[in-house]
């Protein structure tokens, strides 16, 4: 079991075969876990997300067709799972920055540069739209190419590439870049 | 300066991704765009290699693993209808994950026992035994070495065949022991809970237990020809271990 390919496993899933979907899963559930968290920000949240994922995932197992790799089909739909959970709770604030910490202003204290007053990497991800947080996480985060992000989110490379550079500006200027923007 | 900045050559820079790096750095000695984007993200790539990445806990793993088969169960083809059928089944399907994480902290095990002189040959071999067993799943076992008489692994994979499809490819061995061996057992299992290599099993379903938020392990197992769940809950470094009977999920170790 643990040396057949992700899209066997899924062929033997989609028969019913369950210890075949569990090692699919353990494959994937911890980088699941934590594209979902840094998109959705709230633990709980991110749990219902990666089970709701893997329900779709499981139910539409019989539809893979292996036109893409299955990677790229479940972190589409992890993406898109989070982004169904973010829009039934649009309503709620985004979250605050931590206490004593404010946005890096050039005419603020030398002192805010100091290391315990930047928010960690989360929490200032937080700050970003979804759209440049998801495109950062997925790129730079967890590192997939351009390409391959692209294909995830279903846009042009261009778009990402674009997405990623301003995002990038966007959460520098949050960590709190001194040197860049002072 | 120039018209058009380029930033993905800045970034391929930043994360020293470029074979030549001179074209790169001269865009940022002459460019101040350039530069800046060149500054933020070595930022935010540091930001991110000194991040951790997050992980799913054993008892969120175990969680979403139940939660998945509590909601697809319906729908998914049944196995064998006999209620023996179902608790082979599903001992087999907790078998196998729990062979997998066995075959991982195998080596880490092995190394462990042999500094403690206080775990009896027995039960060092019924924790120990499962990793070769595993690699060896479709064929027969061979009995295990001396000193271990009271334990045996099982071919579960044969028993689970009258389970029919949907036990396919689970056919790892699962720990066998009997109700004398008890003590050693749960000393065993305390062991290895502690060094946290034992885990939640997804199929797991005892509510009273798995619904406790101090649920540390769940492994399956079989006494006396009977399926049971080993468990461990509580503090990590003094677990409460329980061997709970998996067709009634009530407590048969220790006893009273
Ligand atoms: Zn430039």
């Amino acid at each position: 079991m643990k040396d057949l390919p992700d899209p066997d496993l899924l062929a033997r899933a989609a028969r019913g075969d369950r210890a075949a979907f569990d090692e699919l899963m353990r494959r994937h559930e911890d980088r699941v876990f934590a594209i979902c968290l840094r998109i959705v920000r709230d633990r709980e949240v991110a749990l219902d997300t990666v089970q709701d994922t893997f329900l779709t995932v499981f139910r539409k197992a019989g539809q893979f067709r292996g036109e893409s790799q299955f990677s790229t089909w479940l972190y589409r739909v992890a993406v898109n799972t989070c982004y169904d959970h973010l829009r039934r709770r649009k309503r709620r604030p985004t979250e605050p920055l931590p206490e004593g910490f404010e946005p890096p202003d050039r005419h603020v204290d030398s002192a805010l540069s100091s290391v315990e007053l930047r928010p960690d990497l989360t929490t200032a991800l937080a700050s970003l739209s979804e759209e440049f947080r998801t495109t950062l996480v997925l790129a730079d985060v967890e590192g997939f190419p351009i390409g391959e992000v692209a294909r995830i989110l279903d846009v042009a490379e261009g778009t990402v590439k674009s997405r990623l550079h301003r995002a990038r500006k966007e959460l520098a200027r949050i960590l709190g870049n001194r040197e860049a923007w002072g | 300066m120039h018209e058009r900045h380029d930033l993905d050559l800045i970034a391929a820079f930043a994360r020293e991704a470029l074979a030549d790096a001179s074209p790169a750095r001269a865009l940022i000695e002459s460019c101040p765009e350039c530069a800046e984007y060149y500054r933020a993200t070595r930022l935010v790539l540091e930001a991110v290699r000194t991040d951790p990445a997050p992980r799913l806990t054993d008892l969120e793993r175990y969680r979403l693993h139940r939660a998945i088969w509590e909601e697809v169960a319906p729908e998914a083809p049944a196995a064998s209808p006999t209620s023996r059928g179902r608790w082979w089944y599903r001992l087999a399907g907790a078998a196998a994950a729990l062979a997998a994480v066995v075959a991982v902290g195998g080596v880490l095990g092995n190394g462990r026992a042999a500094e403690e002189p206080t775990m009896t040959t027995a039960a060092r071999e019924l924790f120990t035994a499962a990793p070769d067993a595993m690699a060896d799943r479709d064929e027969t076992l061979a009995p295990l070495s001396a000193g271990a008489e009271a334990f045996d692994t099982t071919e579960a994979a044969s028993s689970a065949a009258g389970a029919g499809e949907a036990a396919d490819g689970a056919g790892a061995p699962t720990v066998v022991f009997s109700a004398a061996d008890l003590p050693e057992v749960a000393s065993a299992f305390t062991d290895r809970v502690s060094a946290g290599e034992a885990v939640i099993e997804p199929t797991f379903d005892c509510a009273e237990w798995a619904d406790a938020d101090d649920l540390l392990a769940a492994e399956p197992a079989e006494m006396d020809g009977e399926p049971v769940w080993l468990l461990a809950h509580g503090e990590r470094d003094a677990p409460s271990v329980e061997v709970v009977d998996a067709a009634e999920c009530v407590v048969v170790y220790p006893h009273g």
